[in-house]
């Protein structure tokens, strides 16, 4: 039988009162607490001012770390009505979920058969509830495109910040800005060695990462499709914390439907930051390589101009070699470019788009060997080939930073560099220098 | 000995029986929707037709809505009659039915209660079929009285023992006084209390007899539960519950009281939601309205009896 709409207020209404009641009874009585709580978010229409503020205590810092593994997986499990009615109390559910784990092991009970009477952990009840909310972000995503993408910007930031907190490279933004219609941010997040890597988390905020793909990934074959995406990125931009893990997944989109998002994302494919952060370019390298045919010449020289105008530093030069190496030749617009590229190739070092070129370069970077990032085969042929990657992570080189096979390339590039002719690619040269050594 | 079980009569069986007696099926073609509700119990439509045949008014009968109403409209064409010898007639009945519950048999040896009562009057009683000789191998036997039927010898108890909850204490007495009474006298009391829930806007009687059995806590489950039952069976909006709800804002033993039946009438909705009644709905009553007025008061135990209503509906959302 269906209830009415004033029975809807009135059930409405008492679990308000009895989830206050519940808070404060002592001893605190479970059934009491975790009904009221279904209630008030099955209900929360029925006044979603009422019911928003008895949810946001239930997600407060305190109350979360304190009560979470019993409490929040009741709310996630009403997450949806609750993201239908209050779209911005969903975010912060997402938000105050992903940014709390609970590390605790401490028996709990499962159920309250006394016959067979299941255990479980505070961990693992916590985890529960980060599994509704993962099985519900498609849901949110497709009925409220902005609430779904800032709940997940938010659930991967409280990820970052708990589980990711490293040291950034040198001369790669840790945090920086760039302009899409207006000031979008860009926090370094190192997914490319937890996300991007071949393993990906099957818990925690990554499930989420791994939905938005998904359905990006799905958005291109609907109708609309552009817009959405314009929606996405509009909502992104206006977010005042990003991790690159989600520029890098519009990225993915971009390359696997360049003819769709292409102009899009031209923003991107020139922001700095994701030049130069091993957590976007390779992402990048490959959206350039894909969706170079469908730039507006306008676009590609802007995308060239960018590349080349990365600073000069190691980081810099190096991110400028792989990127130019990613732009398909016959498609490079601007005269500076190519001149680049062909003094690159004259100096034998060759540019190459490979994601095993990438990984190299990301790899050297991470363990400070310059022969692993990237070098120039010994035969003049100015083929570039990279050197194999242990299952560490390492280049076959270990350490060796300017000794051996790399000791050998730079006797090439300054041999090369020698018959360079003009000044402008010495300059060139110099910097593959400090990109190659 | 054998049993006939007979079920609810269906509509097209109820509209054959009148078919036989014109002021029936008239009857029957302008009742409403809860007497002809009633009218598919084949006692209660035996009950009207005999009302009919005794020269019962039709405008009377047709504003019956409940067993109770049909039954005190039987009571007054069968026994208190107009001929001055009710007095006599209710007498034999009191004498006969604490005879009963006395020996917990619902018969009763002509020769126990002939020294005690008219036996015009008894002989009366037999003429108008509230009273018979209990049946021996087809044949009557004649020392032994038995109400025609058992629902007779229920409402004879509400009315004459109970005085139709009228009289709370003296009901409650009797009750606590013997508590193994209360499952053979369960039907009656429900019907005393069916009674007193008919009388005035604020029925009074029904929450004076209510409350009284709410304040007894010795008095067996089935004694408890009867009250709120009633008011579960005949509630219609909220303010039909007002008396309990005030009676929650008080102090003292009648909050108390009050309180017991607050939460007898959340297990008596269980009670009909396990019969197949839904808690919500729009015909369900105002079941979740009484539950928010539950959890506005604050009250631990209160709280609890809500939360089981409100659990229950929220699982139905």
């Amino acid at each position: 039988m269906t209830a009415t709409p004033e029975q809807i207020a009135s059930i409405g209404h008492a679990s308000r009162d009895l989830l206050r009641f519940a808070w404060l009874r002592e001893p605190r009585s479970e059934l009491l607490v975790t009904s009221s709580l279904i209630g008030v978010g099955r209900t929360f229409a029925t006044d979603p001012q009422a019911s928003a503020a008895l949810l946001r205590e239930a997600i407060a810092a305190d109350h979360l770390k304190q009560h979470g593994y019993k409490e929040l997986r009741w709310i996630a499990q009403e997450i949806i009505p609750i993201a239908e009615a209050n779209p911005s109390l969903a975010v912060d559910i997402y938000q105050a979920a992903y940014g709390f784990a609970e590390t605790s092991d401490e028996s709990t009970p499962m159920g309250s058969s006394q016959i067979l009477s299941l255990r479980s952990n505070r961990r693992q009840d916590y985890q529960g509830a980060w599994y509704q909310l993962s099985e519900a972000i498609t849901r949110i995503l497709c009925n409220d495109l902005e609430a779904g993408v800032r709940a997940v910007a938010r659930s991967l930031l409280g990820y970052v910040q708990r589980e990711r907190r490293y040291e950034h490279h040198s001369h790669e933004p840790s945090l920086d800005t760039f302009v899409v219609w207006g000031t979008a941010n860009f926090e370094a997040d190192w997914s490319s060695s937890w996300f991007r890597g071949g393993f990906q988390p099957n818990q925690d905020a990554p499930v989420l990462l791994k939905k938005f793909e998904d359905y990006l990934d799905r958005l291109a074959t609907q109708d609309g499709a552009e817009a959405k995406f314009t929606r996405i990125l509009t909502t992104l931009a206006n977010e005042p914390h990003v991790v690159a893990a989600m520029w890098a997944s519009l990225l993915i989109a971009g390359t696997k439907h360049a003819a769709l998002y292409a102009h899009r994302l031209v923003p991107l494919a020139s922001a700095f930051p994701l030049m130069l952060s091993s957590d976007t370019r390779f992402q990048l390298g490959n959206f350039l390589t894909a969706a170079f045919e469908y730039f507006r010449e306008s676009d590609r020289e802007t995308i060239e101009r960018s590349i080349l105008a990365l600073p000069d530093n190691p980081i810099g030069n190096r991110a400028k070699v792989v990127l130019a190496g990613c732009v398909p030749r016959a498609l490079i617009s601007s005269a500076e470019m190519r001149t680049f590229v062909e003094t690159l190739a004259q100096g034998g070092i060759a540019t190459e788009c490979s994601a095993r070129a990438h990984h190299q370069f990301d790899a050297g970077i991470r363990h400070g060997c310059v022969s692993c990032i990237r070098r120039c085969s010994a035969d003049g042929s100015g083929q570039r080939v990279a050197a194999p990657i242990d299952a560490a992570g390492r280049g076959s080189h270990g350490r060796q930073r300017r000794s051996g096979p790399f000791a050998r390339f730079g006797q090439t590039a300054a041999r090369r560099s020698q018959e360079a002719s003009s000044g402008a690619d010495e300059q060139i040269l110099r910097q593959a220098r400090g990109y190659a050594c | 000995m054998s049993h006939v079980s007979l079920g609810r009569l269906s509509n097209a069986e109820v509209s054959q029986i009148p078919g036989n007696l014109p002021a029936l099926e008239d009857l029957y073609g302008r009742a409403s929707p809860k007497l002809r509700d009633l009218l598919q119990n084949i006692f209660n439509l035996h009950l009207l037709a005999d009302l009919l045949s005794a020269g019962a008014a039709r405008s009377d009968l047709s504003e019956i809505t409940t067993q109770s109403e049909l039954l005190d409209s039987y009571w007054r064409h069968r026994v208190r009659r107009e001929d001055g010898r009710q007095d006599d007639r209710e007498t034999v009945l009191t004498v006969i039915a604490n005879r009963m519950i006395d020996t917990q048999e619902l018969r009763v040896l002509r020769a126990d209660v002939r020294l005690h009562v008219a036996s015009d009057a008894l002989v009366d009683l037999e003429r108008q079929g509230i009273l018979h000789a209990e049946d021996q191998g087809g044949r009557p036997n004649e020392d032994v009285l038995l109400f025609n039927h058992h629902v007779l010898f229920d409402y004879a108890v509400a009315r004459l023992i109970f005085p139709r909850g009228r009289q709370p204490e003296r009901l409650v007495s009797l009750l606590s006084a013997r508590r193994e009474l209360s499952l053979m006298l369960s039907p009656s009391l429900t019907l005393a209390l069916t009674d007193a829930w008919n009388v005035g806007a604020d029925r009074t009687p029904f929450w004076e007899l209510a409350f009284a059995l709410g304040a007894t806590s010795d008095l067996p489950g089935v004694a408890q539960l009867a009250a709120p039952t009633v008011v579960v069976e005949h509630t219609k909006d909220l303010a039909d519950l007002t008396p309990v709800l005030e009676c929650l804002k008080q102090t003292g033993a009648r909050r108390d009281a009050a309180e017991n039946v607050a939460r007898n009438i959340v297990g008596a909705l269980f009670v009909r939601m396990n019969a197949g009644v839904p808690l919500v709905g729009p015909s369900a009553g105002p079941w979740m309205e009484f539950a928010d007025q539950l959890t506005s008061l604050g009250q631990d135990r209160l709280m609890l009896a809500a939360l089981a209503l409100i659990a229950n509906a929220v699982n139905a959302l």
